[in-house]
């Protein structure tokens, strides 16, 4: 399911929430530090606000003339946001402050005086909630000595209504909470943007693929990668794709050629045997087609042959390697090219080295390779001429078969194709005993068996092919 | 009829350059695109047979230089790639196209065919006047009578019937009456029109001759 789900979301889904959750809690923490804050500030009033009141008591040893209009006190006891009420020791009320509305005073009156005092030496802050009112209250001990040297211990319970401040605290923790949720829908979608302007090359990498043709698989990026990542991804599959359009054009070519190859004997088959039943023929008529027909089918035997051992080699499928004897190899692979060198009345020089030069490898497909090139040195070698065989090693150890002729040779284009399946030396094809396989084929095993070939040749003069194989 | 076959199988070659002699047709055989480019344009033919897959030059390439060339004749691709796409390519360049191997009795047929089609006729029979020359029969009819000619004489009476009212030139004549190695007599085009003309009496068609241009039949 995970795997089914669009890049972007993957990416911009954790990023988003990630947003969000810290937007939630930077806005609690921001709304948890303001209310503590004003807390603070609001216990500090009311400390302040309690000191006054505690000063003024002290100040008149006793409640103030708080009917001063003028007086800092009287103002305190004419605030209706402010509370006060002293008791003394014995919880008789001494005085209670004119500022609040008698309703709220009364209710305040009754919160402080019913109010446990579990602290009785200690000064105490306390919330006093009145219906829709948030009042807070604090509680000090006053002690002071009268004329006569009496203590008189004094309870003052004084309180501010903080229910403007609760209020103004909450359209804060409001505005918080909107512009969190503002910015949480900014940032999703500028987070999301940009997710998906950074995977838009992606989408259109896959859209481009899709449309892929098969049978013409010709692939083109429509835009500019827009980042190195992207560009590294477009460079290289534009150059799998190349490479596969060249191994398809390989392919191609090799259907083409072998088609050709197989179809066009049979077809002359076809057609000879026709014309030759069309009507009565001599003796001499049926024998001649009879040659040209064997003739053909021993070219197919051949070309079938080759043709199968490039699908060998193709696939792979190579025995497990030994220590083969070259000077052997050679001798036997000569022995069955003797009677087409005699026919072309060629001359073989071959001097059997004494020492025996070894090499690791597979003896059937090396016996092949060496057969290939040997039968190419006598097909592209007039009659007459010459082909010479040398084994010996190298300046760096290594075992060199030379195979050399005086034949038609080949220029440098010709040399550069040579190894391509079915390319022919002789590009004109007279010489209709080569299918372009041979060499091909012998290219291909001896680099599987890392050897190294070195071809030298010139057009009229002969070719000459050194095999560097590695040490046994 | 007169056909250039170019094709590199020496067994494939023979057996068709053969097989279609032995119908009455003139065959030039040629083992290359080269030699078959030469051949086409040193010579004239009815129909080109070529191989796709050539040395030295391709069929396609063959057909396109002859056309640059403004060489008519139907152009007939014999050819392994049966593939789709390779049918429409040969296609492209020339008038049929046939997949190796084929069957004798085909390649005539669509021969035959695609020749019709270049002389602009959709069935074997030419009828110039009360004259009926029937393509496939190789056989000439004045008022629905026989009239016996050798196969060089329909040949001729053939090159000169495809192309009425075109004046053909002693070279042009020759060239479809005789193998490009087969030399004519300095004088048997002269005396295969004299013979010609004698069977035709009869015939709303009179063979004349446009002096120092060469030969045409008119239609009475």
């Amino acid at each position: 399911m995970w795997n089914r789900v669009s890049l972007s979301i993957k990416i911009a889904g954790p990023l988003v929430l990630m947003e969000i959750l810290g937007l939630i809690f930077g806005g609690f923490t921001l709304i948890a530090k303001i209310e503590k804050a004003r807390a603070k500030e609001m216990d500090a009033l009311l400390m302040g606000q309690a000191d006054l009141v505690e000063e003024s008591f002290r100040f008149s040893k006793g409640p103030p003339d708080f009917n001063d209009k003028h007086d800092l006190f009287g103002e305190l006891d004419r605030n209706p946001k402010i509370f006060f009420l002293v008791m003394n020791d014995a919880s008789k009320v001494l005085y209670v402050s004119k500022g609040a509305k008698p309703a709220v005073q009364k209710e305040l009156s009754d919160a402080v005086m019913t109010r446990p005092d579990r602290t009785p030496h200690l000064d105490e802050l306390f919330d006093i909630i009145l219906g829709s009112e948030k009042w807070r209250a604090t509680k000090e001990n006053i002690e002071y000595k009268d004329s006569v040297n009496n203590l008189t211990r004094w309870r003052v319970y004084t309180a501010i209504d903080e229910t403007a401040s609760v209020a103004e605290l909450n359209t804060i923790r409001q505005m918080i909470l909107v512009g969190a949720l503002g910015l949480a829908i900014l940032s999703s979608l500028a987070t999301a943007a940009i997710v998906l302007l950074t995977t838009s090359n992606l989408r259109l990498f896959a859209q481009s693929l899709a449309r892929i043709n098969p049978e013409n698989p010709v692939w083109t990026f429509p835009v500019a990668a827009q980042s190195s990542e992207e560009g590294l991804l477009f460079a290289s599959f534009g150059k799998m794709m190349s490479e596969m359009e060249t191994a398809r054009q390989n392919q191609k070519l090799f259907i083409a050629n072998a088609s050709h190859e197989l179809k066009t004997p049979v077809a002359g088959m076809m057609a000879a045997l026709e014309v030759l039943l069309a009507r009565e023929r001599s003796s001499a008529d049926y024998q001649a087609v009879c040659r040209d027909l064997l003739k053909t089918v021993k070219d197919l035997r051949r070309l079938t042959g080759a043709l199968l051992d490039t699908s060998l080699i193709e696939g792979g499928k190579l025995q497990p390697y030994l220590s083969l004897p070259l000077n052997d190899i050679v001798d036997a692979v000569l022995e069955r090219w003797k009677p087409s060198l005699k026919l072309k009345a060629m001359d073989l020089k071959w001097k059997r080295p004494a020492i025996v030069y070894s090499i690791l490898g597979n003896q059937e497909l090396i016996d092949v390779a060496i057969s290939n090139l040997i039968d190419n040195a006598i097909k592209y070698t007039q009659e007459r001429g010459c082909v010479e065989i040398t084994l010996d090693r190298a300046h760096d150890g290594q075992v060199r078969l030379a195979i050399r002729d005086n034949g038609i040779g080949m220029g440098a284009e010709e040399r550069e194709k040579l190894g391509d399946i079915f390319f022919r030396a002789d590009v004109s094809r007279s010489n209709k005993d080569s299918f372009g396989l041979g060499f091909a084929n012998a290219k291909k095993i001896l680099q599987s068996h890392g050897a190294k070939l070195v071809v030298n040749s010139k057009p009229g003069k002969g070719t000459e092919i050194n095999i560097f194989f590695p040490s046994a | 009829m007169k056909v250039l076959l170019i094709e590199d199988n020496q067994l494939l070659g023979r057996s068709v350059k053969l097989g279609l002699e032995e119908l009455g047709w003139i065959v030039d055989l040629a083992s290359d695109g080269e030699e078959g480019l030469y051949l086409a344009q040193n010579s004239t033919y009815d129909i080109f047979l070529i191989d796709r897959m050539l040395p030295k030059l391709s069929g396609i390439e063959v057909i396109r230089k002859m056309r640059e060339a403004r060489i008519d004749g139907a152009a007939i691709i014999i050819t392994a790639l049966g593939a789709t796409s390779d049918k429409i390519s040969g296609l492209e360049v020339a008038d049929d196209y046939i997949v190796k191997p084929f069957e004798m009795g085909e390649l005539v047929a669509r021969m035959k065919a695609v020749y019709r089609r270049s002389i602009g006729k959709s069935n074997a029979l030419l009828e110039c006047g009360n004259l009926g020359i029937n393509l496939n029969e190789q056989s000439v009819t004045i008022n629905g009578d026989k009239v016996d000619l050798t196969a060089k004489e329909f040949d001729l009476l053939e090159s000169l019937a495809t192309r009425q009212n075109h004046v053909c030139s002693r070279a042009e004549l020759s060239g479809l009456l005789y193998s490009f190695n087969g030399e004519p007599e300095s004088n048997s085009l002269d005396v295969l029109l004299g013979r010609l003309r004698k069977k035709l009496q009869g015939a709303t068609v009179e063979i004349v001759t446009i002096r120092s241009k060469g030969f045409m039949l008119r239609v009475e």
